[in-house]
């Protein structure tokens, strides 16, 4: 990752001097660190962070933005694992449910479950969410930076002219692979939503959270009312409208 | 044999339907008439001349239509545990960012569960474009879709490639009747706030929102209301509440995405693509002369990314 990074600064993408970011993650090394949120404000959280984006050219020599673009999106990036769910109470409960089915599963029953999303980080979801409207016009970069500044993210949209500002965030719509505009705030963002798919052969029985009485689970995931129940006894609601997505309250 | 579930009767309901598929009934009429016009009266020859030069330009239909279709002309129902195989997605060659279809060298992919595709099965694939190409499947596999370096876990079939967009994989031992034809989709004819309407061959395809996050939407053959189901859009944490509108398809939007004829006036196979917050659902809809249901284990979904 790092070297890609590396690679991409060393390649010129982007021309003329500049300080660029002083971030000093070693290059492919994960690391704990507190939220860039902490500073505005917010709680801080843990999050996993990946190298640095490539030092782009900032605006003058005492602007330590570093300009959008294609290497900000390995940043912060979301959360694949139960233990990635920074809610406490919701990651228990995510485990609980995950548990009860596995103990639940026969070995018929080829029990499969798959994480797609847990945690979001807000940094993650800022970015996603400016990049796609820069790109789109709907926002301007003088805007976006002023947002991101209020956001304690250090990034500079504005790339000195708009064709080349919006071809850069256009990069990083394209990197993100994002089709709708994406929220700022989800219940990703706030550790409270888990997408994953669950699939089993046959009946899958199973018990709510404290009852001994066993429901008939069949189908999957996506279409078990049985197992949506039983998921809701945990704190682990289904939202109808989309297959992987549970969350604290269904949305 | 999937044949004994096919039931076939002889169109009797000319008036619902659209002009353009009564075209073969008035070519089988007209030329009982012309018979008997020419034994009984003896009308002139100039007459019969110009009214068969009229049959022949009408009945000779669309270049590429199936001739037994004119001649038989069959009016085809589906028994409800008929067979009709898979909707799968033939990928674009490279990404188009911010499209819904998934890129790949794959001829076809079918995401899971795609149950019943054995790997080695040997299937026709119809794309939008009506071209049809055998493919052949392989395991279950992975594909790049969506954020996050997020994987698609699909069947996988190899063959010809096939117009981007929704394929229809036809069962092994579908009825030599069936003869599928695309039709077209064309612009919709009303795009307002709250209602749209689409034309799909015969079919009429309306949405009708009722409040900020409700609506319908109906089919109607012929003429004829023959299906309608509610539209719901979900709240979900974050999105924007601004209300449904059907000038800017967008989530929980039914969109048509592909259809098929089985054969003229026949069963018509309509697929559905629907956005949700997090992925983009295929949902077929089988589409016969005076009913229609929802094919709830063809459906598709592709998870695209978290909300």
């Amino acid at each position: 990752m790092a070297h890609d990074y590396r690679n991409g600064q060393s390649a010129g993408t982007n021309s003329g001097g500049g300080g660029g970011a002083a971030q000093a993650a070693e290059p492919g090394k994960r690391t704990l660190t507190e939220s860039a949120f902490a500073s505005a404000g917010m709680a801080p959280v843990v999050q996993r962070k990946v190298d640095p984006p490539a030092a782009q050219p900032a605006a003058s020599a005492t602007d330590t933005r570093v300009r959008s673009g294609a290497s900000w999106c390995a940043q912060y990036p979301t959360g694949t694992t139960i233990a990635e769910l920074t809610d406490a109470t919701f990651q228990a409960n995510v485990q609980a449910f995950h548990d009860a089915m596995v103990a639940a599963a026969t070995p018929a029953n080829a029990l499969n479950i798959s994480i797609s999303a847990t945690y979001r980080p807000p940094q993650r979801a800022h970015l996603m969410h400016y990049s796609y409207n820069v790109h789109n016009g709907t926002t301007s970069p003088e805007d976006a930076n002023a947002a991101s500044a209020a956001a304690g993210i250090n990034i500079n949209w504005d790339h000195g002219d708009l064709a080349t500002s919006r071809a850069k965030a256009g990069e990083m719509v394209t990197t993100y692979v994002i089709a709708y505009a994406p929220a700022l705030a989800s219940r990703h963002t706030e550790g409270k939503a888990i997408d994953w798919t669950i699939t089993w052969s046959g009946s899958l029985m199973i018990a709510k959270k404290g009852e001994t009485t066993q429901l008939d689970c069949t189908g999957t995931g996506t279409t078990s009312a049985n197992l949506h129940a039983v998921g809701a006894s945990y704190g682990v609601h289904k939202l109808a409208s989309d297959p992987p997505h549970w969350s604290t309250d269904g949305h | 044999m999937a044949t004994s579930r096919l039931r076939t009767r002889q169109p009797a309901r000319s008036r619902q339907l659209p002009r353009s598929l009564e075209t073969p009934l008035r070519c089988a009429e007209g030329n009982r008439h012309t018979e008997g016009a020419r034994r009984a009266a003896g009308r002139g020859r100039a007459w019969i001349a110009l009214c068969a030069a009229w049959l022949a330009a009408a009945c000779a239909g669309p270049a590429s239509a199936p001739l037994h279709n004119a001649a038989r002309n069959p009016e085809e129902t589906i028994a409800p545990d008929q067979p009709l195989g898979w909707i799968g997605i033939a990928p674009r060659a490279t990404p188009d960012p911010g499209d819904w279809m998934p890129a790949g060298p794959q001829a076809v992919i079918v995401p899971l569960p795609a149950e019943g595709i054995a790997a080695g099965a040997s299937l026709s694939a119809i794309d939008t474009a009506g071209r049809v190409t055998r493919v052949t499947a392989g395991a279950p596999s992975k594909l790049p879709y969506g954020c996050d370096q997020h994987q698609l876990d699909v069947v996988a079939l190899a063959g010809d490639r096939s117009a981007p967009g929704p394929v229809w994989l036809l069962p092994p031992a579908a009825p030599a009747s069936w003869q599928p034809r695309p039709l077209a989709i064309d612009a919709p004819v009303v795009v307002a706030e709250a209602n749209r309407r689409d034309t799909v061959g015969p079919l009429v395809l309306d949405l009708t929102r009722s409040d900020a996050a409700h609506g319908t939407f109906a089919i109607a053959r012929g003429g004829r209301t023959i299906y309608t189901a509610p539209i719901a859009r979900e709240a979900m944490e974050g999105a924007p509440v601004d209300p449904l509108d059907f000038r800017h398809p967008g989530i929980a939007i039914p969109v048509p995405a592909a259809a098929w004829s089985l054969s003229a006036r026949g069963p018509i196979l309509l697929v559905l693509r629907v956005a949700s917050y997090e992925g983009t659902h295929l949902t077929p809809i089988l589409v016969e002369a005076d009913r229609a249901r929802e094919l709830t284990a063809m459906a598709a979904y592709l998870y695209s990314c978290a909300f």
